[in-house]
């Protein structure tokens, strides 16, 4: 489940954990949310253009436009198993460096 | 954490339940939302927590915790001393920046005489309403926007007109105003958070007018600026700056931001109306919306200037204290009134 | 002398007779002006203490404090059970000439049922109508907040009274409130009779 639900925008943990809630149980719901999620980060990185960011996102987009460069090679309508893996090692790794 | 205090936890709330089953709500949305909570109850309280690893029980515990404060504010909203005539001039604003219908105002009253705020939890963490949809597929198509207030001004429309403000933080954080201004121009976490006093008051005063810096005099006194707000001067001037068509560096920042992320203008809304009838010891017949939050300006207008109108007639302080909330109330009651009734009756 | 429909409607239309809302013009009769129940209630409970004291003893449970506040939207219903009375106030606010005054009652619709108000309403009276609403049917009764169950007869004056000439208890109200008879000045003087 995508817990740590009192999360604010630099919750690696919670973000490590949603990343794991869709590639364990194939959570469609949350698939789903990662597709809109990725395609906004994606829009971010390319116009700097915060103001279209939709607010319910915005933390976990702002948070995911630090790693452009993976964000940048996700194909969003075909995403695969290693962008999660990718994605995840970067958190990771940020998650290591912070603590 | 364990799991026999996460039992603990839902008997607790189980009994809040229970109290409030024969709850009736005026507004169906409420009635939806509350079921929905009963729903959710109902699933938390069917799952076997001995196999839960810690994280997953305090998962569950801010869920119950949501639940807790969901029948609290759905609770407090049927009381006979809430004051309705409030609600719906803050729902009217709402509507000005949201006509999604999405989210409904509830107020709840608190023994803290200066607690007046926002919360966002039940409104705006979307995580909450994520998690229910994917885990336990229900789906909750509103939102409680919460409001205290303390319960011995629950009555006192002068005093109330701060939550327009509180309104205010909820439309700056339902779009992510001040966030993504921050973003674009960078601000330090302290101007960031000035930033979101400001922008509230400017949008109190669109509706309020002057009445947002009568009451900010009273509440804030002269206060220097501070880690949570702006210096008390410095609120009033953008205010002033505001009403009278000045420009700003942080007004002109607010203003663009706000058209450009919600499409709507920070502008003066008001109608003023005249203070006649009130002087004359009657309500006003208030025909639009626009005149409608005129009415809190006209109350602390003749509450801070001398009313020979009252004091020939004997009328002392605490008297003309309680007739202006009284004007007020009925005003706005009576603007209620005559629009559900006029929506009604046949031509 | 009581006044007719056309005296009241000009009275009325004038601006001298304030009457705010008025739903329906249908509401002035031949004779009368129909009055709507307003969404405020006290209603009395029976508590600890054993009566209600009126003789003016500023030492005992404040009067209000036998009463309950319930508020209705309009439209919604309130039960009124049998010989049951409960303060509440009409939809209506008001503002009266100084040379007239006011006598209500049920409709006679309600009255069938049971309903009984009397009151009378002062020359230059400002504000919502108090009224105490009693059931005398032997059956509870639902009522609708907003319907017309009572209507006020007015007669003129030969000569104005100034209401606000001395300080008014219960002036401009929008809402029933509790008696205030223990601040009458007179019950002390009468206290002090038997010390």
């Amino acid at each position: 489940m995508y817990y740590a639900i009192n999360q604010d925008n630099q919750n690696l943990e919670a973000y490590c954990s949603f990343l794991n809630e869709i590639v364990n149980t194939g959570n469609i719901y949350y698939a789903n949310l990662f597709k809109e999620i990725i395609s906004q980060t994606q829009n971010l990185i390319h116009t700097h253009d915060y103001y279209k960011v939709s607010s319910e996102r915005f933390g976990i987009v702002k948070f995911f436009a630090h790693f452009p460069d993976v964000i940048k090679e996700i194909d969003v309508n075909n995403i695969k198993s290693e962008d999660f893996q990718k994605l995840s090692s970067c958190f990771e790794s940020k998650f290591c460096t912070a603590s | 954490m364990s799991p026999e205090l996460i039992r603990l936890h839902l008997s607790q709330l189980k009994k809040a339940i229970i109290k409030s089953e024969t709850n009736k709500y005026a507004d169906n949305r409420k009635q939806e939302y509350h079921d929905n909570i009963l729903t959710l109850f109902e699933r938390i309280d069917s799952l076997d927590f001995s196999k839960c690893s810690i994280s997953e029980l305090i998962h569950y515990k801010y869920i119950i915790d949501f639940c807790f404060i969901s029948i609290e504010f759905l609770d407090n909203s049927i009381l006979t001393v809430i004051p309705h005539e409030i609600v719906y001039c803050l729902e009217k604003a709402l509507s000005d920046w949201d006509d999604t219908n999405k989210y409904i105002i509830v107020i709840s009253l608190s023994n803290d005489l200066n607690g007046f705020w926002f919360n966002s939890m039940l409104s705006l963490k979307e995580i909450y309403y994520d998690i229910f949809k994917a885990d336990f597929s229900i789906f909750f198509k509103h939102r409680l926007i919460q409001i205290t207030l303390p319960k011995y001004l629950s009555q006192d429309y002068l005093a109330n007109v701060v939550l327009y403000h509180e309104l205010g933080h909820f439309i700056d954080q339902r779009y992510g105003i001040i966030e993504k201004l921050s973003s674009a121009i960078s601000l330090t976490n302290i101007e960031k958070i000035h930033y979101g006093e400001f922008f509230s008051d400017i949008f109190a005063s669109q509706y309020i007018g002057e009445a947002s810096n009568y009451y900010l005099h009273y509440i804030a006194h002269e206060a220097p600026d501070s880690e949570s707000h702006p210096s008390t001067n410095s609120r009033i001037d953008l205010v002033e700056k505001f009403l009278n068509g000045k420009t700003d560096p942080i007004l002109d920042h607010l203003k663009d931001a706000t058209f450009k992320i919600t499409g709507k203008e920070l502008k003066d809304r008001r109608k003023i109306i005249k203070d006649d009838d009130f002087k004359a010891f009657i309500p006003t017949n208030i025909v639009s919306d626009e005149e409608l939050h005129s009415i809190f300006e006209i109350g602390w207008r003749l509450w801070k200037n001398p009313l020979p109108e009252y004091s020939d007639k004997h009328i002392g302080e605490f008297d003309k204290y309680r007739i202006i909330n009284s004007l007020m109330e009925k005003s706005i009651s009576n603007y209620m009134v005559v629009n559900k009734w006029n929506k009604h009756v046949p031509h | 002398m009581y006044l007719t429909k056309q005296e009241i409607l000009d009275l009325y239309k004038s601006g001298e007779l304030i009457i705010r809302p008025l739903l329906s013009e249908g509401q002035f009769g031949a004779m009368t002006l129909d009055l709507r129940l307003g969404t405020d209630f006290l209603v009395s409970f029976q508590g600890r203490e054993p009566y209600i004291d009126a003789t003016g003893d500023t030492e005992c449970r404040p009067i209000a404090s036998f009463f309950q506040e319930t508020k209705r939207l309009i439209g919604e219903t309130i039960f009124l059970h049998p010989h049951q009375t409960v303060l509440c106030s009409s939809l209506e606010y008001f503002k009266i000439p100084n040379n007239i005054f006011l006598t209500l009652s049920a409709r006679s619709s309600y009255s069938r049922l049971g309903i009984s108000i009397t009151s009378i309403v002062q020359p230059g009276y400002c504000g919502c109508l108090s009224l105490e609403l009693t059931n005398n049917n032997n059956n509870a009764l639902k009522l609708r907040v907003g319907a017309a169950i009572l209507q006020a007869r007015f007669y003129r004056l030969e000569k104005d009274v100034d209401y606000f000439g001395v300080a008014r208890k219960y002036a401009c109200q929008v809402r029933p409130v509790a008696s205030k008879v223990n601040s009458d000045k007179e019950l002390e003087i009468l206290k002090k009779l038997v010390e």
